[in-house]
């Protein structure tokens, strides 16, 4: 059988919002409503309509399959290792793996992790914040809290308008004065003169 | 929709804001030509932005005329001139508002004796809008939501996400290529963002009805949607907007300064706005976001 990303024209590694896309468009261009008055190329637009469709669910299963295959549980140590390596779609199912009652904190931590890679960020925060709530000491939960929340507080800042010090990283009039005085000491000292009036 | 997509007004320039007013009336004169006359009640600031972001690629019209129309019947206000942009808003619209109705008919809510009403001539509209596949796959993102919904999924970004696909075939409807992937990216971080910032704004409510919001599943104690929504909330849909940001800033501005900013200074500052006051009592809510200190009427 042929490549069903070739079918779909999208490349080996692209999201699963682009494969949908990909689909979308061709099951548009092959809809039999835009052949209506030619018979013939409809049934050609149906056959390729099949083609496209089988190589969807083939990418779909595929994609799916692979989150789940494997049977056998992973400790946090390797989870963590996948995390690191971004092995984010295995470590996403070792995750999912583990029973609801042996989920500790660092479970919680770990999820965040992978949530936040896939742009789940609003879970992500949730799952973050229930680690914090367990283990209120650990300072690896909190330093990466900390984290967001300051890359949350700093949001838009680089747009002009949310600035309210307009003045920052400039060189004021006073700055101008302070520095020629300061230059012109400094040449006193090595026995030249700057400014000879002071 | 919801009409939460707006700038902070106090910070555009004067042509900007004129622009944005004009920009409003002239996607409510496309509604009612090309959907008909009862359609452009759907008017929104979220259509608007929509009209104001494929304003990018249309060759803009700057010249606004005055016009009357019936919210206004006393003082003409400026209008553009019809474009492909305005006139595209309006067509999105009206599917958009069909098939929302046909959603509320499949609930057991308040709405479904309306949207039993209404649903001929939103029908009609959306009829008008010759957008056959747009409709069909709205239609499948709809039902993939209630299917979500009744399933009470514990997930914030999960039904957000089929939101935002839904938004994303909105931006990006009839573009094709390089194009359709930055407008559909806008799309999407806007809708997964509307999604999320509603469902904590009806924390309460849906609270005490029992309906389906995945805010009530992961925080069961109310305490902390007391006075608004708490910090983390807050922080984690400011990072939802970051997405946002990062997507709009691909959009192809070609040194158009004007509609860069407006479409900056919402996402940057109307949106962030927004939610502070998320989850606040609705009467105050509407002073602020409407007559306000954050509106000025020109």
């Amino acid at each position: 059988m042929t490549d069903p990303y070739k079918i779909l024209g999208v490349s080996r590694d692209a999201t699963d919002i682009e494969i949908k896309n990909a689909y979308r468009a061709l099951a548009r261009k092959y809809h039999p409503d835009n052949y209506a008055d030619n018979p013939d190329m409809a049934e050609l637009a149906t056959e390729k309509m099949k083609e496209v469709n089988e190589a969807y669910d083939a990418i779909t299963r595929e994609r799916k399959g692979g989150a789940k295959g494997g049977a056998k549980t992973a400790t946090y140590a390797e989870i963590r290792t996948m995390i690191n390596a971004r092995r984010m779609r295995e470590a996403e199912a070792a995750l999912s793996r583990i029973p609801l009652a042996d989920r500790t904190a660092d479970w919680h931590f770990l999820e965040s992790l992978v949530l936040m890679h896939r742009g789940y960020v609003n879970d992500a925060m949730r799952e973050l914040e229930t680690a914090c709530e367990m283990e209120p000491g650990n300072m690896e939960y909190q330093q990466a809290k900390q984290m967001f929340n300051q890359r949350a507080a700093g949001y838009g800042r680089t747009y002009y308008g949310g600035t309210t010090n307009y003045n920052q990283g400039g060189c004021s009039s006073c700055d101008v004065c302070q520095g020629l005085i300061c230059a012109d000491c400094c040449c006193e000292c090595l026995g030249g003169d700057l400014i000879s009036c002071c | 929709m919801f009409g939460y997509v707006k700038p902070r007004a106090d910070d555009l320039l004067v042509k900007e804001y004129a622009f944005f007013r004009a920009a409003y009336c002239g996607v409510c004169r496309a509604m009612r030509k090309e959907t008909g006359f009862f359609s452009s009640f759907a008017l929104s600031y979220d259509i608007v932005f929509l009209a104001v972001c494929r304003m990018l690629l249309t060759d803009r019209h700057t010249c606004a005329k005055r016009c009357h129309c019936i919210a206004h019947p006393c003082r003409a206000k400026s209008c553009l001139t019809e474009n492909e942009a305005l006139s595209f808003a309006a067509r999105i619209s009206a599917v958009l508002l069909y098939e929302k109705c046909l959603d509320d008919k499949k609930d057991k809510g308040s709405h479904r004796l309306r949207a039993h009403l209404l649903l001929p001539i939103f029908r009609k509209a959306a009829k008008r809008a010759r957008l056959p596949f747009l409709s069909r796959e709205t239609e499948e993102c709809l039902s993939a939501l209630a299917d979500l919904e009744s399933a009470r999924v514990p997930s914030i970004d999960e039904p957000a996400a089929v939101f935002g696909d839904l938004l994303g075939l909105c931006f990006a409807e009839g573009l094709s290529g390089e194009e359709h992937a930055l407008f559909y990216d806008v799309g999407y971080h806007l809708g997964a963002f509307i999604y999320a910032a509603d469902a904590a704004d009806d924390y309460r409510t849906d609270k005490k009805s029992g309906s389906y919001n995945p805010y009530v599943l992961l925080y069961p104690d109310g305490k902390d949607f007391e006075n608004g929504i708490p910090d983390t909330v807050k922080a984690s849909l400011l990072l939802t907007l970051e997405k946002l940001g990062e997507a709009v800033e691909k959009l192809p501005f070609k040194g158009d300064a004007t509609l860069e900013n407006i479409i900056k200074n919402t996402v940057y500052l109307g949106l962030p706005d927004r939610i502070d006051l998320l989850g606040k009592p609705k009467s105050k809510n509407k002073n602020q976001s409407v007559g306000g200190n954050h509106d000025r009427s020109l």
